[in-house]
């Protein structure tokens, strides 16, 4: 529990950290009347804007898509889970090692399921968006980290739900009891694997918005 | 071989005027960039900067001095290394109505103009026409150019506008968080190639 605090206090540090970044303007006030324009005409410039314009993607934002809007918003919902995850499944751990039966197993399951799910989509957007800035070679190094952060949290998500799974059936089917398999022994990978995953969520949250 | 250069600069200059042509300054690599001071809770703050290398640029000197032609500037290629932010200034500067920003100069004297084109470096001053977002305002600046090769020259450049000169007010972030003065500091580091040829050929 010590540690899914810590885990919770590391990510508002970071949150706040992040916000503290100034990640976008907005307007104060409606906008003025535009100063007066000089009338006198330049006609090649004006032609030149007339080409200018008529280029499809003049006025085309690479990043002005759904695809980016649906990503930081399933991203933030993501962090949510997995903090809810990490304290969830601490709590879970807990009363496994105290020897009582956790009343968080069946949310800890759903919501682990749900992220990796969530998880997966996020990754495939991710990649649709990183081909869609192939270009910008600015804040290319930060976008190739993030997509490396949130694909390993991605594969961690899918193998500890994985790993849990597997847990299950041993213990359903009586294999780990023949085997003589602790607690410890069948869900610590998935504890290890599902810290590492949380961990690189924050991290590539806080790449991306540093 | 920069006064090489000018010696050939200048003397393209000289065969373009004495056979009736105009000399054209087609953009060749560059970049422009925008720097914003915002202040937290009105003290301090972040420097905000982006650039643009994206710029598309000719000018024509005509053989009567006049100078056509200019500067765009596509607002989607400003970079500031923070896309959300990049696509705020690009909503502030109603970028799908008005998708570029332009640059013009509007006075110079033909004395200044023989000097850019037939000296090795120096500083002129001219009136240059900026319009973004629909709204247009003149400043007075200094531009100071340098030949760089054979045919090419370098002109750098800044200049201190303001949002509302433009119909734009100050951003912010947040309530009072984050709040910029109204100063917006436009600077440009541009190559252009000379050539001879025939005006108004956009």
């Amino acid at each position: 529990m010590k540690a899914a605090i810590g885990f919770v206090l590391l990510i508002l540090t970071a949150a706040n950290v992040s916000a503290r970044d100034l990640s976008s303007f907005h307007l104060s006030s409606p906008p003025q009347e535009p100063a007066a324009a000089d009338t006198v005409r330049n006609s090649t410039l004006d032609e030149m804007l007339l080409q200018f314009n008529q280029k499809s993607d003049s006025a085309a934002l690479p990043y002005d898509s759904w695809t980016f809007d649906v990503h930081r918003y399933l991203g933030y919902t993501i962090v949510a889970a997995t903090l809810a995850q990490v304290i969830l499944g601490s709590m879970t751990w807990d009363a496994r090692k105290a020897g009582t039966e956790p009343g968080t197993k069946t949310a800890h399951k759903y919501l682990g399921y749900t992220t990796a799910g969530l998880s997966l989509a996020q990754t495939a957007l991710g990649y649709t968006n990183f081909c869609k800035l192939r270009e910008k070679e600015l804040g290319k190094t930060k976008r190739t980290i993030h997509l490396g952060l949130a694909t390993l949290a991605t594969a961690g998500f899918v193998t500890a739900a994985a790993i849990a799974y597997n847990a299950r059936e041993d213990i359903n089917d009586g294999t780990a009891a023949a085997e003589s398999k602790t607690f410890d022994d069948l869900y610590s990978k998935h504890r290890t694997v599902g810290i590492i995953s949380a961990a690189s969520v924050l991290f590539t949250v806080v790449v991306i918005e540093w | 071989m920069n006064r090489l250069s000018t010696v050939i600069t200048f003397l393209i200059v000289v065969a373009s005027f004495s056979t009736g042509g105009a000399v054209t300054l087609n953009l060749k690599s560059g970049v422009v960039r925008y720097d914003v001071h915002l202040k937290t809770l009105g003290i301090g703050g972040d420097d905000v900067s982006a650039v643009n290398r994206t710029s598309i640029g000719k000018m024509t000197v005509t053989e009567d001095g006049q100078i056509e032609g200019g500067l765009i500037i596509p607002i989607v290629g400003f970079d500031s290394n923070n896309t959300k932010r990049d696509k705020d200034v690009a909503k502030i500067l109603k970028y799908r109505e008005h998708p570029a920003i332009t640059f013009e100069v509007v006075e110079m004297t033909r004395q200044d103009i023989d000097r850019v084109l037939g000296s090795d470096s120096g500083q002129v001053n001219l009136k240059t026409k900026i319009t973004a977002a629909g709204g247009s305002k003149v400043y007075d600046t200094v531009l100071d150019f340098r030949s760089e090769a054979a045919n090419t020259i370098r002109f750098t450049t800044h200049i201190v506008g303001k949002f509302s000169d433009f119909g734009i007010s100050p951003p912010r972030l947040g309530l009072i968080l984050k709040t910029a003065p109204d100063r917006i500091d436009l600077s440009g580091d541009l190559v252009f190639e000379v050539e001879k040829g025939e005006q108004n050929q956009p």
